[in-house]
């Protein structure tokens, strides 16, 4: 073809002029998951045709895809692709799209399906293609998109990719964190960030910062998915990654060279990211922010333009299923609401309090209770007294009398009995449910279930038509027939279905792949379950994790059953505590190493201090430490002179280790003493002689025995009861006279030095 | 009819078709005027390309493509109403053709407008054919004068029609059995049937030169939508008087060139309610301002305290209803209450192509046009697509002010009260044609 042929595409699309401007724009679809959190509804069809408010995900997202001028539309499939194919024969987007199924049972991941897409070689090369990873419900111009991409990619042409970023919206338990450098819209670093465990460090590679240091620095951000709750951002949600990528054609061609890319965001956007050799950029676009800066020419343009919207959200899991069909009941993305614009073509009647029902013979009771957001399908019959609350309902289905049907999504053909209640789940196609079934939130009923009278549906359990099927399904034949047994029993007779394992319980599947994946980790699975609370969640495992890193789970353990510590139960909460256990072990091996091997006190005082610094222990507790220690190896044999002796000699040598322990106040030295012979019942009566000891030895001072003895402390004050007050009282009776004799003598010599002062001055 | 008659899927026509529904779906073409173009944009290249063989099957896929612009956006009422007009006009134009063609069997005849004997006293245009051939060919006797004098115009027509009913006249009934019926009624009249054959066969050789009339016929209607704002604001002089204040929301095309022109001869001042959550009022406070216009703008909430100072209300209209009521931009029911309410008149201007024949339409809780909530809270906030979780956002784009809240319409063919506007769709509308 000529490049130059400006022939009206529309007359004949096959041979649409090949000029770059005018290739039509391609977009790629991922039919596939490649994760199982469908899987017990999508036995017998694949995910993108689960229906969302009674039309299958695949017609929302090529809707969506049409409003942003896509012409060509490549449909990856895995599973059940003939079921897709069949699906775009019949619909009516095969009149206004180019639409080709692609499938391929090989391509385990997003990675495999861009490396299949590079060997059909399928997409233009010269331009931009928009790779969808779920099925998307938008109702914004992606084209906006593609043409900021091809900008910046004159700019640099190294910009290989551009990933739709949204701001605002629900916190979501897969939302990342990005290092972002906002005018040049450039991704410096992608982090996947769950929900649950929460991860309280974030590790971005030095080679950002350092080689060479970035002068525009200040002007980077860091785009997370918790909402601000700054004044300045106040109100404002969090960043998301709405799954919306537009590629160059190096994206399939990297896939290609590097066959262990699978996920998109974990290895190819870290891989490109991180690669020096390559110097390719990946940038994000932030949708909305078009908008906000070209608020003028919005002003111009008619608001009700259904290129005036930003609203991308995609499906994932069951939790964004529920949110997603509550939005668009809601008109979030409108003009694609059921009443206008719905792409499966069923009529609907918009009634007050966004309640939709189908036009055509939908039987509602007087007495059926609707709150909305709610759509009900098509032919459906609800009997008296029925209850529907903020739910979907499909095509020909039947709700029997007294039944309560809250915030669930009930796919086509479905019955359901008298007395029913049914709480946040989904309920697939041809379900039976019989009289008084209550459901649990949570629950997935897959396709063709039939749950018996009376059955409880636990919460959050999944039931499949088929067995569940781990992944070493063919050798556990045997095993699993027993199993089947027990679930039939628990289900009840009359019901069909087989209660799958939980999702959370499920063994992690056999590629390493998904082990090392943040999102799959099962408790952040966990949160993807429709039903889940996030704040309710989260916010426990946020003061459990702070609960135990303050506690720091060793420690709590050794302080328990420590017998200095005073407190044992509550010892692990409070840091004022005191030292663990293992800072008096060490001190004192310390200080017998030091005592016996004779050590230099500076030497001792350091090797003191390395373990003050490092049990965080503080000064008083190791003071006290030492003070016990020497005192303990006083000899109390003999006489007082011996006693004092002992005292004098021992202080002498290490009263320089006690004094640096003391620095702040140097009476606490005689209170600790004090305090050891209160405790100790032999040293009591030595009390005055030890002091003496000190002060011979220079440990302390006279003054500092002054404030000794003028203290209330010394006293006895502060202690808990009259036993131990009466022991302070009579140690310091034995203290006290060595004090006052010394305060009279120290009198006498202050004279005396006065009087030889003088006489020296003389 | 040949209702039934329905386009191929591969046929390009269809395509255009399929095109305009589905951007009318996705609101990708918004505004009454918009629609309307593109729909007489539509209608004329259906006319120039698509197969047919007789003026039924014609009449019956212009009116399918009709009922298919409905079902993509029941909302947009212009889109059908554009059509209505137009069939109204393939329908004057053939049985003008029809008449000439019968008169004088050389094939010329549908072209040169003059080609029919001039009737003495008959004061029709010359398009209007139909009452001068027919009656020259078939009603030689008193029925021929009271339809020569009353054929002045289509409506009149009908009436016509009606007395003749009333007479009693065979042929007459048969008339009214069929508007477009020029064959029907050579069938029944007592002369072979091969005629007819033969002139339908005759005359399908000759819709090929139908076609341009039929063409510019319908280039008539879009020349028609195109000069709407300035026939409609050549009144402007005599509605608005020197320092008066006016009252207005919303970015009314409308209204802005009635505003403009009328300030051309008077001096006064525009006070704009800015219309939340659209902000259209900024864009029209913007332009009225630009062109020297004194403009106040002023948030929603004021209205009704500006109200007093304020000496009239003019408001566009997006669609006006039989019964005299309109549905217009939403906040335009509080200014017209307010108005109400402090004895203000409200004139509406509107082209005549907003004139719908429905009047119950209100009764649909969603023809208000409900919005998504994003405009209304945001869509950066913490929550259900961006807004605040659990609010439920009720944003209609529409209000339908009741007619009795109305004193005038302003429109490009005159101006009436409410009370006349059912007049003027009857007139302008094929009876037919109501209902697609």
């Amino acid at each position: 073809m000529p490049p130059k042929k400006n022939q009206p595409a529309k007359a004949e699309p096959k041979t649409k002029a090949d000029n770059v401007d005018e290739a039509p724009l391609q977009a790629v679809i991922l039919a596939d998951s490649y994760n199982r959190r469908f899987e017990v509804l999508c036995s017998d069809q694949p995910r993108v045709l689960l229906p969302l408010c009674s039309t299958p995900l695949l017609a929302w997202t090529l809707e969506s895809l049409s409003l942003s001028k896509v012409k060509q539309v490549f449909v990856f499939c895995g599973v059940h692709s003939d079921k897709i194919r069949a699906f775009i024969e019949t619909s009516p987007y095969r009149h206004t799209l180019d639409i080709q199924c692609l499938s391929s049972q090989t391509a385990m991941s997003a990675g495999d399906a861009l490396r299949e897409l590079d060997d059909m070689s399928v997409l233009n090369a010269e331009n931009p293609f928009i790779l969808v990873h779920s099925p998307i419900i938008s109702n914004y111009d992606i084209s906006k998109m593609v043409e900021a991409h091809k900008k910046r990619r004159e700019e640099d042409k190294n910009f290989i990719m551009t990933m739709g970023v949204g701001l605002g919206g629900r916190r979501h338990p897969e939302s990342p964190i990005m290092l972002v450098h906002p005018p040049s819209s450039r991704l410096l670093h992608y982090v996947q960030n769950p929900l649950s465990p929460s991860q309280p460090r974030l590790s971005i590679p030095s080679q950002l910062f350092l080689d060479p240091f970035p002068a525009n620095i200040d002007t980077y951000e860091i785009w997370s998915g918790t909402p601000s709750t700054s004044a300045s951002g106040s109100g404002r949600g969090g960043y998301r990654d709405l799954g919306v990528d537009i590629c160059e054609a190096d994206v399939p061609a990297l896939c290609t060279e590097n066959f262990d890319y699978h996920d998109m965001r974990r290895h190819f956007v870290n891989g490109v990211l991180t690669s020096e050799l390559l110097g390719k950029k990946i940038a994000v676009h932030l949708v909305g922010k078009d908008e906000l800066n070209g608020e003028e020419e919005r002003q111009k343009g008619d608001v009700r333009s259904g290129n005036g919207g930003t609203y991308v959200e995609r499906i994932r899991d069951t939790r964004t299923f529920g949110e997603i069909t509550r939005d668009v009941l809601r008109r979030w993305a409108f003009p694609l609401a059921p009443d206008n614009n719905e792409p499966g073509g069923v009529q609907y009647e918009l009634r007050a309090g966004n309640v939709y029902i189908a036009k055509d013979n939908v039987v509602l009771s007087r007495t059926t209770t609707l709150s909305g957001p709610l759509l009900i399908g098509p032919r459906s019959a609800l009997a008296h007294n029925t209850r529907i609350h903020q739910s979907t309902l499909g095509a020909d289905c039947s709700v029997g009398p007294s039944t309560t049907i809250s915030q669930s999504y009930i796919f086509d053909d479905v019955r359901i009995g008298a007395n029913c209640t049914i709480r946040e789940c989904i309920v697939g196609e041809g379900v039976v449910v019989s009289d008084d079934v209550v459901i649990g939130k949570g629950a997935l009923i897959g396709n063709g279930v039939r749950l018996g009278k009376g059955t409880k549906v636990p919460d959050f359990a999944r039931i499949g038509r088929e067995r569940y099927r781990g992944e070493g399904y063919d050798s556990e034949e045997d095993d699993e027939e027993d199993e089947r047994d027990d679930h039939l029993s628990s289900l009840g007779p009359d019901s069909t279905g087989y209660l799958w394992p939980n999702e959370e319980e499920e063994p992690a599947s056999d590629s390493e792949d998904e082990a090392e994946d943040p999102y799959e980790h099962p408790r952040n699975k966990q949160l993807l379950q429709l039903g889940r609370r996030l704040s309710n969640v989260s916010s426990s495992s946020v003061s459990l994790s702070t609960l135990s890193k303050a506690s720091s789970s060793e420690g709590s353990i050794a302080s328990v059953s420590s017998e200095a510590s005073t407190l044992p139960d509550l010892a692990p909460l409070s840091l004022n505590q005191g030292p663990r256990e293992e800072f008096y072990i060490e001190a004192r091996e310390s200080l017998a190493r030091a005592y016996e091997e004779d050590h230099k006190v500076e030497n001792a005082a350091l090797e003191m201090r390395t373990l003050v610094m490092g049990e965080n222990a503080g000064q008083d507790a190791a003071r006290e430490e030492i003070l016990k220690f020497f005192l303990s190896k006083i000899t109390l044999q003999g006489g007082a002179g011996e006693i004092l002796k002992s005292a004098t000699s021992m202080f002498s040598r290490w009263g320089g280790l006690v004094r640096s322990f003391a620095t702040s106040d140097f009476t606490l030295i005689a209170i600790d003493t004090q305090k050891y012979c209160v405790e100790n019942e032999s040293y009591r009566s030595w009390f005055g002689i030890i002091l003496r000891g000190l002060y011979d030895s220079d440990t302390i001072s006279e003054d500092e025995l002054i404030d000794w003895r003028d203290s209330s402390v010394s006293k006895g004050e502060g202690t808990k009861d009259e036993e131990e007050k009466r022991g302070w009282l009579e140690v310091y009776g034995k203290g006290k006279p060595f004090v006052d004799v010394l305060e009279s003598m120290e009198s006498d010599e202050d004279e005396d030095d006065e009087e030889e002062e003088e006489e020296d001055s003389d | 009819m040949a209702a039934s008659a329905t386009l191929k899927s591969n046929d390009p026509n269809a395509r255009l078709t399929e095109a305009l529904c589905t951007s009318l779906r996705r609101r990708q073409i918004v505004g009454s005027l918009n629609v309307a173009l593109a729909t007489a944009a539509l209608i004329q290249n259906v006319v120039r390309s698509a197969r047919y063989s007789t003026i039924d099957e014609l009449l019956g896929l212009i009116k399918s493509i009709g009922k298919k612009l409905i079902d993509a956006n029941p909302k947009e009422l212009a889109a059908t109403n554009i059509i209505r007009r137009i069939l109204r006009l393939i329908r004057e134009e053939y049985r003008a053709a029809a008449a000439a063609h019968i008169i004088s069997a050389p094939p010329s005849a549908p072209e040169t407008p003059f080609l029919g004997p001039t009737t003495p006293g008959l004061s029709a245009p010359s398009n209007h054919y139909l009452s001068t051939a027919t009656d020259f060919q078939f009603f030689p006797s008193t029925a021929q004068l009271s339809r020569q004098t009353s054929l002045s115009n289509f409506v009149a027509m009908r009436h016509s029609r009606a007395q003749l009913e009333r007479s009693g006249s065979l042929v007459d009934m048969q008339l009214s059995q069929s508007t477009n019926s020029l064959f029907t009624r050579h069938n029944n009249i007592p002369e072979t049937p091969g005629i007819n054959r033969v002139d339908s066969e005759e005359f399908m050789k000759h819709s090929a030169k139908l076609k341009p009339v039929l063409i510019q016929a319908i280039e008539e209607v879009v020349g028609e939508l195109e000069t709407t704002h300035e026939d409609v604001a050549k009144g402007a002089k005599e509605h608005i008087h020197s320092s008066e204040i006016i009252l207005t929301m919303g970015h009314s095309k409308t209204v802005e060139a009635f505003l403009k022109q009328g300030y051309r001869d008077r001096k006064f001042t525009v006070v704009v309610a800015e219309s939340a959550p659209s902000y259209l009022g900024h864009s029209l406070a913007h332009s009225l301002s630009s062109h020297g216009i004194p403009t106040i703008l002023i948030p929603d909430s004021s209205i009704h305290a500006i109200l007093p100072r304020v000496t009239k209300v003019i408001l566009g209209a997006h669609a006006v209803l039989a019964n005299g009521g309109l549905f217009a931009l939403s906040g335009s029911l509080a200014c017209a209450l307010a108005a109400k309410t402090h004895s203000k008149p409200v004139v509406i201007t509107t082209g005549q192509f907003k004139f719908a024949p429905a009047w119950n339409l209100y009764h649909d809780y969603a023809a208000v046009d409900f919005q998504g909530p994003g405009s209304v809270i945001g869509t950066s906030g913490n929550g259900g697509g961006g807004g605040k979780e659990g609010t439920e956002v009720v944003d209609p784009y529409f209000d339908y002010i009741r007619p009795e809240l109305v004193q005038l319409f302003v429109t490009n063919e005159g101006d009436h009260s409410p009370s006349y506007i059912y007049r003027l769709i009857k007139e302008a509308y094929d009876e037919e044609d109501v209902e697609l």
